[in-house]
């Protein structure tokens, strides 16, 4: 049901039970589940069909710290949000990385992976991918890793038609949010923008879907518009941030028909790995995935590599040297994605330049800490054993890890994935969201999306985004007293 | 989250240091122990290799390679 106009809206007699700001995976999975609940909502996005330069203009923002992307080009203000730019990949978080980890600082969420298990077949098809493909034993400390992948799923385009045509779900498009209004314990109503017209739209219960910086900078700046009243314990707003850093680990020789023999592969020259559980708990290490990707047809990198591997390890050389260019015919390098472990220091802020409508533009400070360096050394590490007891190749860690230096600058730096800055826990001293998604201290405030993940794993987070906006879904709709 | 001096204020712009960061001399000698080939640090540590292992010039090695 499309409404061309707060007035429209107001005046067609429509009245939802749950205002969700923003359309992105998060906001569209809990329309459709509290659609299938019977419970009305209506979507509030603040840009159009199509995202515009106009619209992307109001993600632009300052990065303090290490070398990160565009923020506006991060993340996408249209109808179906940034699944419009997605990559599918389909990955649940580790059940472990929902524990209390000794070694990791404010870790630990206030629910339990299988708190989020039920949602998983939902979940897969509302992505269009197939059961989930548990890990396997390369050694005791490395696995190899299957992700799945969506076609991928652009919610834009699929529920475009399903929305317009709902009489459950109401859709407003270039309609910003500017504020957050709050009563007493409770949001009475969502400040907006049409046009050059200022409107309120009065509200029931309300998510905020808006993305992982998003989030937090329309929390933070209704709770300067109204004196802490919106997130009554800030704390822990804005902070806690996390990327997952990507960065290359080492460079390889090694075989692809070795593994084409070992392993099933998504791509002829990408093989996934990741440290065990075991691992992890041994070493103190965050989680990651490990891409080995091989330079097919390219000897030119293997064939130095390998010249190197004469000096170092002469008798592997001469024993595979009649094999090169046949089985070893592949030089290769490693790209990690990790965790990044929770840090308050990592954070969203409010910045002093404003976006066109007079909000406050996110300023983010973010940086790497030897905690990751830990991870990604350890992981490398494993991975030459793992490669040795497979006798597929060896691998050489590149030189910054090894002697301290600063982080390759031309490598991708981020996975795109904002996790934390409203992250769910048992206290509102160490979140902002409790385990239902629902900000501490106000009655009907919630938050959807990776902003409320407390740890982020290895694990590409849209998959968690999803089970987490279903799971809502159906508190809510107990909540609100549904069928 | 027991340590709340690492709440800072909105208005801190600084990135202080790390709670539970490594040293930097322990980053560095975890370096030099790979770089020299030397028997790797403490069992559980971040080099700490198996008795087949070996790490010589960066390079992840068999003993008998």
């Amino acid at each position: 049901m499309l409404f061309r106009s707060v007035e429209e809206f107001t005046r067609s007699g429509f009245r939802p039970r749950v205002c969700i700001v923003g359309t992105g995976p998060a906001g569209m999975s809990l329309a459709l589940r509290l659609q299938e609940r019977k419970i009305p909502c209506l979507l509030v996005e603040a840009g159009g069909y199509d995202f515009s330069a106009t619209s992307q203009d109001f993600y632009r923002g300052e990065v303090i710290g290490d070398r990160y992307h565009k923020l506006h080009e991060a993340r996408l203000r249209q109808f179906g949000g940034s699944s419009g730019h997605w990559t599918g990949w389909v990955c649940p978080l580790d059940d472990t990385d929902f524990d209390k980890r000794t070694y990791i600082p404010y870790s630990g969420w206030p629910i339990r992976a299988e708190d989020l298990l039920p949602y998983a077949p939902a979940a897969d098809d509302l992505l269009e991918v197939k059961a989930h493909i548990p890990n396997r034993h390369v050694t005791q400390d490395i696995d190899y890793i299957q992700y799945r992948f969506s076609p991928p799923v652009r919610f834009g385009t699929k529920y475009r038609s399903h929305v317009e045509q709902s009489s459950a779900i109401g859709l407003l498009l270039n309609t910003p949010v500017l504020e957050l209004v709050p009563g007493n314990g409770r949001i009475d109503s969502v400040k907006v923008s049409q046009g050059v017209e200022v409107r309120d739209i009065r509200v029931d219960h309300v998510c905020v879907c808006t993305g992982g910086i998003e989030n937090s900078r329309l929390l933070l700046w209704s709770n300067a518009r109204h004196a802490g009243s919106v997130v009554p314990q800030p704390a822990t707003l804005g902070r806690y941030w996390m990327e997952h850093p990507v960065q290359t680990l080492a460079d390889v020789v090694t075989t692809a028909k070795g593994y084409e023999k070992q392993f099933e592969t998504y791509s002829p020259d990408k093989w996934l790995f990741a440290p065990s559980e075991r691992a992890k708990r041994t070493y103190s290490i965050g989680g990651g995935h490990l891409w080995m990707r091989t330079h097919i047809n390219e000897q030119t990198q293997a064939k130095e590599l390998f010249h190197e591997a004469m000096c170092v390890a002469p008798d592997w050389s001469n024993r595979i040297l009649k094999q090169f260019g046949k089985e070893y015919r592949c030089g290769g390098y490693v790209v990690s994605e990790f965790e990044q472990f929770p840090l308050p220091q990592n954070r969203v802020e409010l910045d002093q330049n404003t976006d066109a409508l007079g909000v406050p533009r996110s300023r983010l400070f973010w940086k790497k800490a030897d905690t990751e360096r830990k991870t990604a050394l350890a992981t490398a590490r494993l991975l030459g054993e793992a490669l040795i007891k497979e006798d597929i190749g060896r691998l050489r860690i590149r030189n910054y890890l090894l002697d301290g230096g600063d982080w390759p600058s031309d490598d991708q730096g981020g996975g795109w994935h904002h996790m934390g800055g409203t992250r769910m826990s048992d206290s509102a001293a160490t979140g902002v969201v409790d385990k239902d998604c629902k900000v501490f201290g106000m009655s009907n405030l919630y938050i959807g999306g990776s902003s409320v993940f407390a740890t982020g794993g290895h694990a590409n987070p849209t998959y968690t985004i999803v089970k987490l906006a279903l799971r809502m879904g159906d508190h809510l709709a107990a909540k609100l007293g549904a069928a | 989250m027991s340590d709340k001096s690492e709440l800072q204020p909105a208005s801190d712009t600084s990135l202080p240091s790390n709670p539970v960061a490594m040293s930097r001399r322990q980053v560095l000698l975890a370096g030099m122990t790979v770089l020299s080939g030397v028997s790797p640090l403490l069992r559980g540590g971040v080099l700490d290799t198996c008795n087949t292992v070996v790490i010589r010039d960066g390079w992840v090695l068999a003993k008998g390679d």
